[in-house]
């Protein structure tokens, strides 16, 4: 059986030689449509990696909160019974505490999961951010700056200022980028803040921070727990939200739900308050996938017209290796060899030419200062697309090879060796 | 004991006309002996050897060599039979353009895959050397001449050391120098290694030379003589 392969292998270099050009010609083929499948799935994937990482550098793996939620229903339900219809007017939500209840015991329960690789309490006020006579809508974040930090790579987003002046500053704030140019202030400026409840209070921008995401970067500030906890008048168990980072993040659904029943909270993964970008994530690797594949599929016709060209052209030969002792299956096996041959040489050169375009879209300077980090344009250089564009090759020339192996296969020599 | 009996072959060509060209042939034929066939062009020699060869399924009768029966079977099975106990020379000397002559000589017996490549190139070069083309042994095969071309073809034929060696008018294109070296290897190989032999020829000399002589007419054998 061995020995059969070295016969196939030598008759399919020599016929393959024969006909140089078109052979080429029909490797090249494959070649563009690998190499342009490796740079663009390349490119996505880094595109969506890099903003995949903007997004969870800002959100966490595992939000819980108190959910406001009109639960009326379900207690005149228990009142009445289930069987009983029960019509409400104007149901309204009770007033209820935002904050979570037994905070400090969460968050030390937290911290000491498996799971769990930290957690960052907040407290956000909705308020105004009043300039002139303008008063424009906004929210103050109070953190615990150091864990948040560890987190989320806070002092990466200072564009202005530190994050130490914060910490040290009298009613010391950092504000988003998008928000500061609005407002027209920068570092050491003062500005005041009204709260819903009245409260008004003059902070001091300690530092800029932009995040490339514009619900923080054009309305949020962040500032210390204290400071929000004494704005709104709480102690310092009143925490309106947990961000909670994961050691992996694609468990965060199942363990979302398992903190939700534990701590009697409303728990929310990343993929859910993402889906949005999630979905924009799936249709540009559609396109990737769309267009490679209609390459290949034009580099498939290359092949299957060579092969066509080669059979009519070397049917003196089939008919004479059929003479000699080679069946059908052994015909049908040498014409596939041809097309997988020059899918295999068309495919690595492919993936040699791929992976040098995507070296070279790695190295286009590529800066926006909405998206902070960016230096160059973003590629993902894992395996995982050479092997999946060899395969894409190898399957293209196995469907463009397989008709013509079976016609040549099926050739009658005897008519062709009479002449 | 027979090596080859062929029975009632009938064979009928329906292109463009429907006509019988093989109308009922039967021989037999010994171990280790040289049968030459003979009879005007177009009465259907070229016809027989391909059925006898295998090569051609299209018939009725039966079909047995080396008490194999071979009607009936399937391409595998042919092609694997083929390989192992037929050699085929063509009417015109069949190369493989593209390879070098060794190659071509070498390939029935590689693809048969039944002795190492090293064994397999010294007999195709010894039988280079009987057909006197040794030396052109690393060269295409579209680079010799039809002479060449033919001894190396019968050369092919021989690698696997067949039971049959069938040869559709092997010497058709040699002089006759050439004609004398390949009809004595062909006694020789009947005679010393028991391998068995038929071809169809026209020249009346490379007839002699064989131990029985047929003579086909109309598709059908209408003479039999032995020379010895
Ligand atoms: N494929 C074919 N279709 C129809 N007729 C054929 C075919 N091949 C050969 N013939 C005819 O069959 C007859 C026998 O041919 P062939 O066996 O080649 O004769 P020979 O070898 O004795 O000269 C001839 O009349 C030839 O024209
Ligand atoms: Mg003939």
């Amino acid at each position: 059986m061995k020995s059969s392969w070295i016969v196939y292998a030598r008759i399919v270099g020599t016929h393959l030689r024969s006909r140089r050009r078109q052979t080429i010609l029909s490797a090249l083929g494959v070649t563009l449509g690998i190499a342009f499948y490796v740079a663009m799935v390349s490119f996505m994937t880094g595109v969506n990696r890099f903003l995949e990482d903007i997004m969870l550098s800002a959100t966490p793996h595992v939000r819980l909160y108190n959910d406001v939620v009109l639960d009326s229903v379900s207690i005149a339900e228990r009142w009445f019974g289930r069987s009983a219809t029960v019509l409400l007017h104007h149901p309204k939500a009770a007033q209820r505490s935002r904050a979570i209840r037994n905070a400090p015991e969460i968050i030390a329960a937290l911290r000491r999961q498996q799971d769990v690789v930290g957690v960052s309490p907040r407290v956000t006020a909705q308020m105004y951010y009043t300039q002139g006579i303008t008063e424009i809508p906004g929210t103050l974040v109070g953190v615990d700056l150091i864990e948040e930090n560890k987190l989320f790579a806070l002092s990466s987003k200072v564009t202005e200022g530190t994050l130490q002046a914060v910490l040290t500053t009298d009613d010391g704030i950092m504000i988003g980028g998008g928000l500061a140019d609005k407002l027209n202030v920068r570092v050491g400026d003062r500005i005041p803040i009204t709260l819903p409840s009245g409260v008004r209070r003059s902070m001091t921008i300690a530092a800029v921070m932009r995040f490339g995401i514009a619900q923080i970067d054009n309305a949020q500030a962040y500032t210390t727990l204290k400071t929000v906890q004494r704005l709104l008048g709480k102690d310092r168990r009143y925490i309106t939200d947990i961000y909670i980072k994961l050691r992996d993040r694609n468990q965060a659904p199942q363990l979302a739900a398992l903190f939700a029943r534990l701590y009697d909270c409303t728990a929310e993964d990343w993929q859910t308050f993402n889906a949005t970008i999630l979905v924009s994530f799936t249709i540009r690797n559609i396109l990737t996938y769309a267009v490679s594949i209609s390459m290949l599929t034009v580099a498939g016709f290359g092949i299957y017209n060579i092969l066509t060209m080669m059979i009519l052209e070397k049917l003196k030969d089939i008919a004479i290796l059929k003479a000699m002792g080679f069946s059908p299956g052994d015909i049908r096996a040498i014409v596939l060899g041809q097309s997988l041959a020059i899918g295999i040489a068309g495919g690595a050169v492919g993936m040699m030419l791929g992976f040098l375009m995507s070296l070279g879209i790695s190295r286009v300077p590529f800066r926006n200062e909405f998206l902070p980090g960016m230096e160059y344009l973003p590629v993902d250089f894992s395996p995982i697309h050479y092997i999946v564009a060899i395969t894409f090759a190898l399957a293209a020339a196995a469907v463009a090879g397989i008709f013509p192996a079976r016609r040549a296969a099926r050739i009658d020599p005897v008519a062709i060796l009479r002449g | 004991m027979a090596i080859l009996s062929a029975t009632d072959i009938v064979k009928y060509f329906t292109e463009p006309v429907r006509f019988q060209v093989l109308r009922g042939i039967s021989l037999s034929v010994e171990k280790g002996e040289f049968v030459s066939i003979v009879g005007k062009s177009g009465c259907g020699k070229s016809t027989l050897l391909y059925v006898l060869s295998t090569l051609d399924t299209d018939y009725e009768g039966t079909l047995v060599i080396a008490d194999t029966l071979l009607t009936g079977r399937d391409q595998e099975f042919l092609a694997r039979f083929r390989g192992e106990h037929i050699g085929f020379i063509f009417q015109f000397h069949f190369l493989l353009q593209e390879f070098t002559i060794l190659d071509n000589v070498m390939l029935p017996a590689l693809k048969l895959g039944k002795e190492p490549q090293a064994t397999i190139h010294t007999r195709a070069m010894d039988l280079l050397h009987r057909m006197g083309i040794a030396e052109y042994a690393h060269r295409p095969a579209k680079q010799l001449s039809g002479g060449q071309q033919q001894r190396a073809a019968i050369a092919r034929a021989l690698i696997n050391q067949p039971t049959m060696v069938i040869g559709d008018e092997p010497t058709g294109n040699l002089d006759s120098e050439n004609t004398a070296i390949v009809l004595d290897l062909l006694e020789a190989i009947c005679h010393e290694m028991g391998q068995t032999v038929v071809i169809v020829t026209h020249d009346t000399e490379v007839a002699a030379r064989s131990d029985r002589i047929l003579t086909m007419a109309d598709g059908k054998i209408v003479g039999e003589h032995r020379t010895r």
